[in-house]
């Protein structure tokens, strides 16, 4: 597993500590698996970014064990479906692509490797990527999956239920539609001024209670992070409410 | 009357110099007076089972460690580098963010 680095490639080991990965392990990989080139070396450049034997050797043990977790071979699809059902979630490396479904005013998402073509996605990430739209691209995706929904006819079992799910006309029955965005911020606001609040309210405010109730319970910062899918701690800190004792009082005289 | 002084045990000190990431790899330098120094990454700092670190490392020669974390859900997590003794105290700890840099 071992090779002889000359002098050039010691040079640029010291000058771009951290950011070099062997070309060999790319390959090896690339050919096993059914990803392309540059996940692996993403990958690879996540743990293997060293001169140093026993860090590559750490590091491809946990790619190994990542690759062989996230890829799909032909005949695994339902097996990642039911890991997928029986845990929550499952974390699989595919190209992901996008459609819009103008029927539900909402986009979906196309797994190829799991034959899935109607995941339930957020705006936001098929804005900020327009290659979603068009040919797509191999990304690291967390799959969900929603028992709930299973029992709606129709709904689709992937992805996450919507907070604020809306109605069917004016049946008060719900659906497995998201509530559009601004309505729900319409709702709080009507509400959280029936109640006698004389601010403004956004739903936001709900994030902020939860987060901050958590952690004056000695929840940890990680876990309430999870909770909340922030992607980074920096975003669950905003929502950390401990050093306001009004907040939460006067959240309560909510009546629900 | 004779007296005999002997050399008391000398007091384990260790500061965490540095801390950097490259990708899911942290580095750590360590100033210390002693050897056999261990160095580990935990969610809690006071929990040894909350590490979350592929191995808990012993400080290198050179005063340095290297650590990679094993499962990729904690990137952008906080955490904290820990320097323990052979006895697993704590001498000192650091906080970090997983996979990012200071």
């Amino acid at each position: 597993m071992s090779m002889q680095l000359d002098q050039l490639d010691k040079l640029a080991a010291s000058v771009f500590d951290g950011y070099l990965v062997r070309k060999d392990l790319v390959r090896k990989y690339s050919r096993q698996y059914p990803i392309p080139t540059y996940v692996v070396e993403f990958l690879l450049g996540r743990y293997c970014a060293s001169v140093d034997e026993s860090e590559i050797a750490e590091g491809l043990e946990i790619v190994e064990k990542q690759l062989k977790d996230r890829t799909v071979r032909t005949g695994e699809e339902e097996l990642f479906k039911a890991r997928a059902k029986e845990t929550g979630s499952v974390k699989i490396i595919d190209i992901l692509r996008a459609k819009l479904d103008a029927k539900n005013d909402c986009y979906v998402a196309e797994l190829p490797s799991l034959n899935l073509r109607d995941v339930r996605i957020d705006d936001q990430p098929v804005r900020d990527n327009e290659r979603m739209l068009t040919d797509g691209f191999c990304a690291e995706v967390t799959l969900t999956y929603d028992g709930i929904i299973a029992q709606e006819k129709g709904g689709r079992l992937f992805d996450k239920t919507p907070l604020f799910r809306s109605a069917a006309g004016r049946t008060g029955m719900l659906i497995d539609r998201p509530m559009h965005r601004v309505d729900a911020y319409e709702m709080i606001r009507r509400r959280t001024a029936e109640a006698g609040f004389k601010g403004k309210l956004g739903c936001h405010v709900f994030r902020a209670t939860g987060i901050t109730a958590y952690l004056e319970a000695g929840g940890t910062f990680e876990k309430a992070q999870a909770m909340a899918a922030h992607e980074s701690p920096r975003t669950t800190k905003l929502y950390d409410r401990t050093g306001d004792e009004i907040t939460l009082d006067e959240v309560e005289r909510i009546p629900i | 009357m004779r007296r005999t002084v002997q050399r008391g045990e000398e007091v384990v000190a260790a500061i965490i110099a540095a801390i950097s990431w490259r990708g899911m790899r942290c580095r750590v330098a360590v100033k210390t007076n002693a050897a056999g120094l261990k160095v580990d990454l935990r969610l809690n700092w006071k929990q040894v089972e909350s590490s979350i670190v592929a191995a808990a490392r012993e400080l290198g020669t050179n005063g340095e460690a290297s650590l990679a974390v094993a499962d990729d859900k904690h990137e952008g997590a906080a955490a904290s580098v820990v320097v323990s003794d052979a006895s697993g105290r704590v001498l000192d700890y650091k906080p970090t963010t997983v996979g990012e840099d200071a």
